[in-house]
């Protein structure tokens, strides 16, 4: 019953999500700590900037993708004659348009989990001599974990069920730029499409269900191990 | 080891205005005052967390600050070892990582035995334990173990034990006398309490409303009238009588006795006297229970609160302080040279509390 379709489609979804997400989590983690950490002149226009994704209607998000970033766009451009990455009509283009839309999501939990760290933890660790890097890495990146955690699920399953910025930006190209959403949108649209949207409704379920079980899993043994065992 | 310690900044945090100036030798060094004094953040501006608008600070002929110069180390580069109110454990890390974490993060070589430090402070058998599951005194003592083993050539203690209870302290203080007796660190100690001061300092600096009020020896300081509660003499342990229990200290020359000061012979102490438990008397007195009875002359009478005066009483280089009426000042005739004798309780003496001092000055 599952067609070979219907793997390239599951596959596909779960590689644009795990790209978007690869390409959000750097940028995210960075602005997250910034927000929490420092005050700058145009701090809260930054904030409205990268939650504008959220609010935006996804459709604008993709058109702007587009006229940007597109085979026409003047990123685009510059992007395929200097480096030879395109991202029109391509599935890397649906995970950009993925990343762009999960990013405020998976910096809202990160910010969070940076600003409860102890402020004063920083400061211990100067006295003892760890410098701002070796802070980062040793204590405020470890500590912020489960937020970071937190956000990669949200931003996963945000780009597993993304659809208005993908479908502009990209279209919807079977076995190109055909993510899960897209393939139910399509097979609704058609008159024998029920059964088969149905699966992939099923799995887009399951996989979300997945991935939410796995984080709570992983923050738990998290904080288990914090609590201590006396072992 | 004399590694002077100058501090001479003007600061300001908020509306707070800070102008502190003071030189202190090495040993331990109390910042003592009330809340708002600007204890806190003198520490924190030794210690580099916050930056002095002017002046200088200088440990040991090295200078951390100086406005004019512009020379400003980080706290990373100044080695000072910080212990804050709260312990501020990594809650991430076990207290073996937490302890060590000088050598792991940044690869500074501990100048103190890692298992020294441990049996020192009786953590050993905490180090799998993560900081959630210590008790309060436990993460302090771990968080004095961290500061220790980061090589400081200077250790700051900003009021280490004022959010835990009075049992608590009691329990961890000796741990903090061990660390200054056994390492030769410098220690610079916020406090507001005057029992802490005497029990743990060599020099005092007194900040009022963020400024120095006075500094010097811890005798000298509390010698002034301006603390009229506190009493001060330091004597060396001469003997043990054995048959009651009691040790001889030498004062000036002079003996007092003391119950149960558990100090070896020779071993400097501090007493600390309540100067409303002193009696005074112009003759010797004869089947009285009070043990202890020494010749002084008095330096000074001046009137306190309630109608009461203080007499300062100079017993060799030294002094003692104590309260009487203005009935009795009459009666005894007593003025400035009078010649008189201060009976002490050995009962009230033991109670009040006596202190070893560091054996090594």
């Amino acid at each position: 019953m599952l067609s070979p379709e219907y793997l390239e489609i599951v596959l596909l979804s779960l590689k644009v999500a795990g790209l978007a997400v690869v390409m959000a989590i750097g940028p995210a983690i960075f602005m997250a700590y910034a927000l929490a950490n420092w005050s700058f002149p145009g701090k809260s226009i930054l904030n409205a900037l990268a939650h504008i994704p959220l609010v935006m209607p996804p459709v604008v998000t993709g058109y702007l993708l587009l006229i940007l970033m597109g085979p026409k766009g003047p990123i685009g451009i510059f992007l395929a004659d200097w480096f030879g990455i395109s991202f029109g009509f391509r599935w890397t283009g649906a995970a950009l348009a993925a990343a762009i839309m999960a990013f405020p999501l998976m910096m809202r939990p990160m910010r969070l989990a940076f600003e409860s760290i102890d402020s004063n933890l920083p400061n211990i660790a100067a006295t003892l001599g760890a410098g701002k890097w070796v802070t980062f890495f040793t204590i405020s990146l470890p500590l912020a974990l489960p937020g970071i955690l937190a956000g990669l699920v949200l931003g996963f399953a945000k780009a597993l069920g993304e659809f208005g910025a993908t479908i502009t930006f990209v279209s919807n190209i079977p076995g190109e730029t055909q993510t899960i959403s897209l393939a139910v949108y399509s097979l609704l649209q058609s008159p024998n499409g029920d059964a088969q949207a149905l699966i992939l409704i099923i799995t887009a379920i399951a996989i979300s269900f997945a991935a939410l079980l796995l984080s709570d899993w992983f923050s738990e043994k998290l904080m288990r191990k914090r609590g201590g065992d006396d072992g | 080891m004399a590694e002077n310690i100058i501090v001479d900044i003007k600061g300001k945090v908020g509306k707070f205005q800070l102008d502190i100036n003071f030189q202190t030798a090495s040993g331990v060094t109390a910042l003592f005052g009330e809340s708002g004094s600007g204890k806190s953040t003198t520490l924190q501006m030794i210690a580099g967390l916050l930056k002095p608008d002017s002046g200088i600070i200088k440990f040991g002929g090295k200078v951390l600050f100086n406005a004019e110069t512009g020379a400003n180390l980080k706290p990373a580069q100044r080695k000072i070892g910080y212990v804050f109110q709260e312990p501020g454990l990594f809650p991430h890390l076990n207290v073996e990582r937490n302890l060590t974490y000088s050598k792991w993060a940044v690869r500074r070589k501990s100048k103190f035995e890692f298992d020294a430090i441990v049996e020192m402070l009786a953590i050993d058998s905490l180090l799998q334990r993560f900081p959630e599951r210590l008790s309060g005194g436990e993460k302090q003592r771990v968080a004095i173990g961290r500061a220790l083993l980061s090589s400081p050539e200077i250790l700051l203690l900003d009021e280490p034990f004022s959010a835990l209870d009075e049992a608590r302290k009691a329990e961890i203080f000796p741990f903090l006398e061990t660390v200054r007796d056994e390492l030769s660190l410098p220690m610079i100690y916020v406090s507001h309490s005057t029992r802490e001061v005497i029990r743990l300092a060599d020099h005092v600096v007194v900040l009022k409303n963020g400024q120095v009020e006075t500094s010097g020896s811890v005798e000298q300081v509390f010698a002034s009238a301006d603390f009229a509660d506190i009493g001060l003499l330091t004597g060396t342990v001469d003997a043990y009588d054995a048959q009651y229990g009691l040790d001889l200290i030498d004062v000036e020359g002079q003996r007092i006795y003391l119950a149960r000061a558990n100090a070896p012979v020779g071993k400097k102490i501090r007493i600390s006297i309540n100067p409303n438990e002193v009696i005074l008397a112009r003759n010797v007195p004869e089947k009285i229970s009070a043990q202890n009875c020494l010749a002084g002359t008095i330096k000074s009478i001046s009137p306190i609160d309630g109608g009461t005066f203080l007499v300062v009483l100079a017993i060799g280089k030294q002094q003692l302080k104590a309260t009487i009426t203005d009935k009795a000042r009459v009666q005894m005739e007593l003025q400035e040279g009078t010649d008189c004798f201060a009976i002490l309780k050995t009962v009230a003496l033991s109670k009040n509390g006596f202190f070893a001092l560091k054996t090594s000055e």
